[in-house]
C-alpha cells in the first residue's frame, strides 16, 4: 500500500526546489545593505525659511485661480491645467509664457470691459505668479529659501500694482465709455502714475544704500 | 604681453527676461486687440524687469567660511559662512556640502552682512575635510546672474576626546631620577624601605635615633655607649616613560561590510582610529598628569615619533600627533621595531588585522619592556550582513583570537576599548588595574 506523504519538504522534489531557492536567495540576498543607512545633513543656521515646493504649490494655486477666473468650459479647463503643470514643472522657457499668453488670450475674448475685482485679481495674480515662479526657478524642490528673500520682490510687486492698478481702472473706464466726465479719469491716472513714481523713487533710494558701508 | 582679463562676471538672467518679454507681447496683443486689460496684465512684467534692470548688480558679494572647529560644547563641527554684500545682489543660492554628508541647498538674502553657521556631525576626529560650498549671486528678481563659484574644503583638526583614567599600570623598571611613583632603588623619597646601618654618603637627618638606642647593649662592643648608628632608608621616587604606539595603517568602522568594499564609513560612526585616538589620548592625559613622561610613535609613518616628555603642554602636542595619524597609502614593511627608551612601557593601540603589531609588541617584550596591547576595533554591526560577509567577519576575528593568545603567550597584555560611552574607559581601567595589581603582588 502506498501512502501518500503529506509533507511536501519530505518529498525529494520539493526539497530541491526548496534548496535552490534557499541557495538563490543566500547568493542574491535582497536585504538592505547597511550602507544603504541615510548620510546626515549638513546643518546650516538661517533665518526663518520655506521649501522651494511650497512656493511651487502657491503658484500654482495663485495660478488656478486666475484659470476660474477666465476660463468657462472644461477644455478650456484641461489646456490651462496643462500649462500650469508644465509650469510648475518647468518654471523656465516657454510654459510660463504659454500660460501668460493663454491667459491674455483668454480675457481679450472674455467680455470683461468694466474694472472689477476680476479685472484687478487677473493683474495681480499673474504678477504674482510671475514673481514666485521668478525666485524659484533653477531650484530643487527641497532648497531651503530664506523668508527675507521675498522682501525685496514683495516691495516692487505692491509699488507696481500701485501704479498699476489705478491705470488699469483710468483705461478700462476709458473705455468702456461710461464716464460723464471725460478728462477726469485721464487726470487721476497721469496723477497716480506721478504720485507712484515719486514712490518708486523712494523705494529705489532705499534699495541703492544697501551695501559694505551698512 | 598681454594678460587676459575676466570677462563681465554677470550675465543677463534668462526667467525674469523671459517673463519681460512674455510681458511684452501681452502689452502689443492687448493694444493690437484694443483691450486694455490685456495690456495691463503684461504692463506688471514689463514694469518689473525694467525696475530689476535699473538695480542690477555691480560688484560681486564676497563669500568665505571662518572660525571652522570643533565646538565641544555642541559636539559637533561650525564654521560661520560669511557673505560680505556689494551693491546690487539681491541674493545667493548655495550648495553647502561636507564629506560624508547630504549637501544642503539654500537661498539667502545677500543684501546685508551675513554670517550662517554650518555645522557637522562631530563624531569623527582627526584631520577633516568640511564644508564646500558652491555659490550663485543674483540680482533683483534674477535679472542677472553671476558666474557659479565655489570654495572649500576647509580642514578641521578634531582633536580626540579624553577620558579620566583611573589607576594605570607602570613600567618594570622605574629610570627616572625623580617623579610620582616609588622605584626599586634606594633613595630620597617617601615609602619606608629599611633600617640599615649609617653608611658615609648616608644624610645625618637619616638617622633613626630610637632604633639607635634601642640597639644599645644588644651590638657586639656597645655596653658602655652608641657605637653604631642607624638610619631609615626609603625607595627613591621616579618616573614612567610610557609609549603609545599608534597603528594608523588602516581605519575601519563598525559595518563590517565596508572593511574591504572601499565605501566611506557612515561619519556619526567612530572608527577603529577615533577610538585608538581616544584611548591613546585618555592614558596620555592620565600618565601626564600623574608627573609621567609619554611618547607617541606612529606605524603608519616611520618618520613620525613624538619623544618622550612630560608637561602640560606636551598632552597638547601629543594629541595633535594622534590627530595627524591618518592612513596614507600603502606603509613601508618594517625590519625591525622602533627604538624606545629602555624600561619604557609601551602601549599599542591597534585593530591586529594584520601580523605586524602582534610581532612588534612580541618583540618589545622580549626586548624586556612591559607592553599593553589594546583592541580599538569598533563593535560590529553584524545584523545586516550577507551571510558571505558573516563568514569572512569570522574568518577575520578567528585570525585576530589567534593574535591575542599568541601576545598573551608571549608576556603582553591584551586590553580592549570600546567606543560605547563609559564602556571603553572603564573596561580598559579594570583590565589595566587588574594588570597593576598582578604586577604590584609580584614586586
Amino acid at each position: 500500500m502506498t501512502v501518500a506523504d503529506s509533507n511536501v519538504t519530505r518529498s525529494t522534489g520539493w526539497r530541491r526546489v526548496i534548496e535552490t531557492g534557499s541557495r538563490l536567495i543566500r547568493t542574491f540576498d535582497f536585504r538592505e545593505p547597511s550602507w544603504v543607512r541615510p548620510l546626515p545633513r549638513v546643518g546650516v543656521q538661517m533665518g526663518r525659511w520655506v521649501p522651494a515646493w511650497v512656493v511651487h504649490l502657491v503658484a500654482g494655486a495663485v495660478a488656478v485661480g486666475c484659470i476660474a477666473m477666465v476660463a468657462s468650459s472644461r477644455p478650456q479647463w484641461v489646456l490651462a491645467s496643462i500649462l500650469v503643470v508644465l509650469m510648475l514643472v518647468r518654471p523656465v522657457g516657454a510654459p510660463p509664457a504659454l500660460f501668460a499668453l493663454w491667459l491674455g488670450l483668454q480675457v481679450a475674448a472674455s467680455d470683461v470691459t468694466a474694472y472689477s475685482l476680476q479685472a484687478a485679481g487677473l493683474v495681480f495674480g499673474l504678477h504674482l505668479v510671475a514673481v514666485l515662479l521668478i525666485v524659484v526657478a533653477d531650484l530643487r524642490p527641497g532648497t531651503r529659501i530664506e523668508v527675507r528673500v521675498f522682501a525685496g520682490p514683495a516691495r516692487r510687486m505692491l509699488v507696481i500694482q500701485a501704479i498699476v492698478q489705478p491705470v488699469t481702472w483710468a483705461t478700462m473706464t476709458l473705455a468702456s465709455g461710461d464716464v460723464t466726465v471725460r478728462w477726469l479719469p485721464i487726470v487721476a491716472a497721469f496723477g497716480v502714475v506721478v504720485a507712484s513714481w515719486i514712490l518708486v523713487r523712494r523705494v529705489v533710494g532705499t534699495d541703492e544704500g544697501s551695501g559694505p558701508a551698512q | 604681453m598681454t594678460v587676459p582679463r575676466p570677462g563681465p562676471p554677470w550675465r543677463a538672467g534668462g526667467v525674469a527676461l523671459s517673463w519681460g518679454v512674455t510681458g511684452l507681447a501681452l502689452v502689443l496683443l492687448g493694444l493690437l486687440a484694443g483691450r486694455p486689460l490685456v495690456v495691463t496684465l503684461g504692463m506688471p512684467l514689463v514694469i518689473g524687469m525694467a525696475w530689476s534692470w535699473s538695480l542690477r548688480p555691480t560688484g560681486v558679494a564676497g563669500v568665505s567660511v571662518a572660525d571652522s572647529r570643533y565646538r565641544s560644547e555642541t559636539g559637533r563641527v561650525e564654521g560661520d559662512l560669511q557673505i560680505v554684500p556689494a551693491q546690487g545682489v539681491a541674493t545667493t543660492n548655495l550648495r553647502i556640502g561636507s564629506s560624508a554628508h547630504r549637501h544642503v541647498d539654500v537661498v539667502v538674502d545677500s543684501t546685508m552682512h551675513r554670517a550662517l553657521r554650518l555645522s557637522v556631525s562631530g563624531s569623527r576626529t582627526g584631520r577633516r575635510s568640511v564644508f564646500t560650498a558652491a555659490y550663485l549671486q543674483s540680482g533683483p528678481d534674477q535679472i542677472t546672474r553671476a558666474d557659479p563659484d565655489s570654495l572649500g574644503p576647509i580642514d578641521v583638526t578634531v582633536l580626540p576626546r579624553t577620558v579620566p583614567l583611573g589607576r594605570l599600570p607602570l613600567p618594570f623598571r622605574l629610570q627616572g631620577l625623580t617623579g610620582a611613583h616609588n622605584s626599586r632603588r634606594i633613595g630620597d623619597g617617601g615609602e619606608f624601605h629599611d633600617i640599615s646601618l649609617f653608611a658615609p654618603g648616608d644624610r645625618l637627618r637619616r638617622i633613626d635615633w630610637r632604633v639607635t638606642a634601642r640597639r644599645v647593649g644588644q651590638d657586639p662592643g656597645s655596653a658602655s655607649g652608641i657605637t653604631q648608628l642607624y638610619v631609615r632608608r626609603s625607595h627613591a621616587t621616579a618616573d614612567a616613560v610610557v609609549i603609545l604606539v599608534i597603528d594608523s595603517r588602516d581605519e575601519i568602522g563598525p559595518d563590517v561590510a565596508t572593511w574591504a568594499s572601499g565605501r566611506p564609513v557612515h561619519p556619526e560612526d567612530p572608527t577603529s582610529l577615533d577610538i585608538a585616538r581616544e584611548a591613546a589620548g585618555s592614558l596620555a592625559r592620565t600618565y601626564l598628569e600623574s608627573g609621567d613622561r609619554v611618547g607617541v610613535i606612529d606605524l603608519g609613518r616611520a618618520s613620525r615619533a613624538l619623544r618622550p616628555a612630560g608637561g602640560r603642554r606636551h598632552l597638547q602636542r601629543v594629541l595633535h600627533q594622534l590627530a595627524g595619524a591618518n592612513p596614507e597609502g600603502e606603509p613601508a614593511r618594517r625590519v625591525r621595531a622602533p627604538q624606545v627608551p629602555s624600561g619604557a612601557m609601551i602601549v599599542v593601540f591597534s585593530t591586529f588585522l594584520d601580523d605586524e603589531p602582534m610581532k612588534l609588541g612580541e618583540m618589545w617584550r622580549a626586548a624586556g619592556h612591559r607592553v599593553l596591547a589594546v583592541d580599538v576595533i569598533p563593535r560590529p554591526d553584524l545584523d545586516r550582513l550577507r551571510p558571505r560577509e558573516q563568514l569572512a567577519y569570522r574568518i577575520i576575528e578567528l585570525e585576530r583570537q589567534d593574535r591575542f593568545w599568541q601576545l598573551t603567550g608571549a608576556g603582553v597584555e591584551v586590553v580592549p576599548w570600546s567606543a560605547t560611552e563609559g564602556v571603553g574607559a572603564s573596561a580598559l581601567v579594570h583590565g589595566l588595574a587588574t594588570s597593576a595589581r598582578r604586577r604590584d603582588g609580584r614586586r
